[in-house]
């Protein structure tokens, strides 16, 4: 038994050092946590253009004409039913992350069947123990890690001028969408912070990519300006979603921004 | 040294894998998002890397509370800490400065400072490693002693 415990310790040890020595031989130029010169400038050029990007508050309306205007022939592809309910989970999600109401955030995300991020259940539960608060079913879980991740924070404006709204068909799980437009102009920096997964829908996107061998997403593009940070640089925020061929309609995937959108927060 | 200071350092060895070990469970049932990037030199999520370590820690614990073979305990201590040292110092050799999450985004929780975190594990590291080899120093000591 001791001369198991030996040589599985010697080898676990063997192993961490075969591993320390590749990550060595293999290290990147630039190092994790000291961006390089021309890193920090690009960082600063990026932000100085988001700042003057301009931004107003739109209604529900408003930001729904807007959408239908810009979408023009991008849609093409789709279906007239298609279309239509294409618009009417880009209105939940805007109603939703607009009024940071979780009463919205329901309209939008939960469709049966559907099962709850681990993570974000236990933290959910750890919250609700110490105030006290039973949690009894998922949607109990959703608000309180609503409230505690989302709190206020909601969209406090929109450039109308950069909504985007498209529908493609990829063969892989839609990586590369989740950038926006604008931050492929700055390659260098890796850009892409996502919000996914506190819902996943079943089946889930892997599912029917494997059943039916390609996926159908829609991106949204927008600039955006969150009530934290009304003044500061503006966020490009990519809205992913996806055609459920089972359910019929368009569900939501991933939301993302370019670098971490400040003191903003939330659950997707 | 006497082995009443050993049974002691190995008691204090054992609380601490226990706390640390404890820490990153419970830091890996958050939903912080750092908990999905990659560990720098293991390549798997920091979730991951709070079970596994979590778990060899408190296997260690668990052995330094309640064996009765000392060497057994001390030869653990001094195999997992030797383990950490090799990995900061793999953390320092490819670059990586930021403060270890040796206790996970339970720090966080409890408003410590990261850093200041990190230097409390740099202590306890270096008292489980200079405490573990001195123990099997002296316990080696004492066994060819003994075969004299």
């Amino acid at each position: 038994m001791k001369r198991f415990l030996i040589v599985g310790c010697a080898f676990s040890t063997f192993i961490l050092v075969c591993l320390i020595t590749f990550r060595i031989a293999t290290k990147k130029k630039s190092s994790f946590d000291q961006p390089s010169q021309h890193q920090v400038e690009l960082a600063t050029q990026v932000a100085d253009s988001l700042a003057k990007i301009k931004t107003a508050p739109l209604s529900l309306e408003d930001f729904s004409s807007a959408v239908h205007a810009r979408a023009g022939t991008n849609l093409d592809v789709l279906s007239e039913n298609e279309r239509r309910k294409l618009f009417a989970c880009i209105n939940r999600f805007y109603a939703c992350y607009a009024s940071g109401s979780f009463a919205d955030f329901k309209q939008f995300r939960l469709y049966p069947p559907f099962t709850l991020n681990e993570g974000l259940v236990l933290a959910a539960k750890k919250v609700s123990a110490s105030k006290g608060i039973e949690l009894k079913s998922d949607e109990d879980v959703l608000r309180v890690a609503w409230d505690q991740y989302n709190g206020t924070n909601k969209i406090g404006g929109i450039n109308e001028e950069s909504i985007n709204l498209s529908a493609v068909v990829r063969h892989d799980m839609g990586e590369s969408l989740r950038h926006s437009s604008f931050s492929r102009n700055w390659p260098e920096l890796d850009t892409a912070s996502c919000w996914e997964g506190a819902v996943l829908y079943q089946p889930t996107p892997a599912d029917i990519l494997k059943k039916e061998g390609a996926l159908r997403f829609f991106t949204l593009e927008v600039f955006v300006r969150f009530n934290p940070q009304v003044d500061g640089p503006a966020s490009p925020l990519v809205l992913l979603g996806y055609w459920d061929s089972t359910r019929e309609d368009w569900m939501p995937y991933v939301l993302c921004s370019m670098l971490h959108a400040g003191s903003y927060d939330t659950i997707f | 040294m006497n082995s009443k200071a050993i049974c002691i350092f190995i008691y204090i060895a054992g609380t601490m894998l226990f706390i640390t070990a404890v820490a990153k469970f419970v830091s890996s049932a958050g939903s912080a998002r750092i908990l999905q990037n990659p560990d720098p030199i293991l390549g798997i999520s920091f979730r991951h890397v709070f079970w596994i370590v979590g778990a060899f820690e408190l296997f260690v614990a668990l052995v330094c509370f309640f064996s009765k073979q000392i060497s057994l305990g001390a030869g653990l201590v001094a195999w997992l800490s030797t383990s950490f040292l090799f990995y900061r110092l793999g953390l320092v050799l490819i670059g990586y400065h930021r403060p270890c999450s040796c206790l996970g985004n339970l720090t966080d929780a409890l408003h410590i400072p990261p850093q200041a975190a990190d230097t409390a594990m740099k202590i306890i590291l270096a008292y489980l490693l200079i405490g573990s080899y001195a123990t099997l120093f002296w316990l080696w000591r004492q066994k060819r002693r003994l075969g004299d």
